[in-house]
Formats: structure tokens, sequence, C-alpha cells
């Protein structure tokens, strides 16, 4: 294990703690707590879902100020940019649970790394909530990809899938939040 | 709150092209096999490799003194 790679699962282990609940890699805890989020998203209905039943919405992540709107979206466009292109043609070929879930974990881990690039930007000065917002969908996402894992690892496929569908269609809601802002990159 | 330096290397995965930008990804966050990004990605295992060395040097020059 090089510096470098060292340095790489240090970040990543610091979006688990910061982003997304539960993480990605705890083994002992994973189960009771995936099927915790996974419930949750399922009892809350509308567009109000939330990763985790003890987990509030998150405060500004490494944001002291705001920016300049354009400022905003030029680089918001850049981000959901980097996003479709990370999850386009990444999908289940075949009806397996390995194929839910590594195709979900792929999900999972380009939902993560643009929360942390959304969240180390100060909100548009036009519109402070709209961070938050936007990371409330991608938690929402994450969590249907959580639960698209917890349910091909129990052998329910049929659940994995309808999570699976849902899970580009939160993602759209959320460029949508930045496209209406202003950030073309963001536009369906 | 995310160090300057833990931003600086979120902000180098972003600018890295697609296909190692996903290796990276798989590789170190959600600590996929070779063979499981391969089968992911739709590409040889040996094509993942590439893209990691690949990866893991334009990370080196583009992280050069942010620690």
């Amino acid at each position: 294990m090089t510096a470098l790679e060292d340095r790489l699962r240090d970040v990543f282990a610091s979006l688990d703690e910061q982003i997304a609940v539960p993480p990605m890699r705890t083994p002992s805890r994973r189960v009771d707590v995936r099927l915790i989020a996974a419930a949750a998203v399922v009892m809350i209905a509308g567009g109000l879902l939330a990763a985790s039943l003890t987990d509030p919405e998150p405060a500004e992540i490494g944001v002291a100020a705001d920016m300049r709107p354009a400022d905003f979206d030029a680089a918001a466009g850049d981000i959901c940019r980097a996003l479709i292109s990370d999850i386009s043609g990444v999908a289940p070929r075949f009806a397996t649970v390995e194929a839910y879930i590594v195709s979900a974990k792929s999900r999972i881990a380009a939902i993560d790394v643009t929360a942390a690039a959304i969240s180390s930007m100060p909100p548009p000065s036009d519109d402070l909530g709209l961070t938050s917002r936007v990371l409330s969908r991608l938690r929402a996402a994450r969590a249907r990809g959580e639960h698209v894992v917890v349910s091909a690892e129990a052998g329910r496929l049929g659940p994995a899938q309808r999570s699976w569908a849902e899970i580009d269609w939160i993602l759209e809601q959320a460029r949508v939040l930045l496209g209406d802002h202003g950030a073309k990159g963001c536009r369906p | 709150m995310l160090r300057e330096d833990q931003r600086a290397v979120v902000a180098a995965v972003q600018r890295l092209p697609k296909q190692q930008r996903a290796c990276v990804i798989l590789r170190y966050y959600a600590e996929l096999g070779i063979d499981d990004i391969a089968s992911t990605l739709g590409i040889s295992p040996n094509s993942v490799k590439t893209h990691l060395a690949r990866a893991l040097g334009a990370l080196e020059v583009g992280l050069e003194g942010t620690r």
C-alpha cells in the first residue's frame, strides 16, 4: 500500500463519516444499520427522504461563506457532468444478485464522490439552502442503493430491482435542483 | 469537515478521465476486486489494472505539494 493509496482510503473513509449513513465498510454494523436505513426510506413518503432515523439534515460541510451564483453554477455543471459520466453504462447486465450488488456499489461510490464535491463548495449567495437540498437528494439516492445491496444480499431480487429503478430518478431530482438554479451541465 | 488536503484529493479524482476515475472509486472506496471492477465497467481486468496505474500516476503528479 503506497502513501497515495493510504491517502485515497483516508479521504473515502472521511466521506463515510460525513456524508453517508450507514458507512459502506463497517461489516459488523453493516446489516443492522442498512436495514434501519432501508426501513426509514420506505416509511418516509414523497421527496422527504432521510438516510437514517438518527441523522438529521446535514450541516454545512466545509463551507464558511457563499459564492457568486454564476461561479457556483459553473462548478456544479462540472460535477453533474462527472456524475452522469460515472453512472452511464453501469447497470446490472444480468438479473442476478451479484450483478445488482456490484452495480449498486458503483452507484453509491459515484454518489459519495459527487456529494463530497458539492459539499466542498460554498452555496450560491442567492440560495443558501441549495447545497443542503441537493445533498438530501443524494443521500436519498444512496439509501436506495444501500437497499439494493441489502435486498440482493438477502436473495430478494424483486425489491432490489425496484430500488435500483429509483436511484437514477432521485439523482435526476438533484440535478434538476442544480439545473433550475442555472447549472447548464445539470439540465436533463 | 473535509480538510483542505482531502478536498484536494477529491478534486484531483474528479479531474481524472472517466474510466480512470471509475476504477479509482471502485477500487479504493467500494473496495471491489479487479475482476468485479472489470465486470461492472464491461472491460478486461488488464484494462482495469492499466487504468488504475495511470490514475495513480496522474494523482501523484496532481497532488504534489498538497500535503
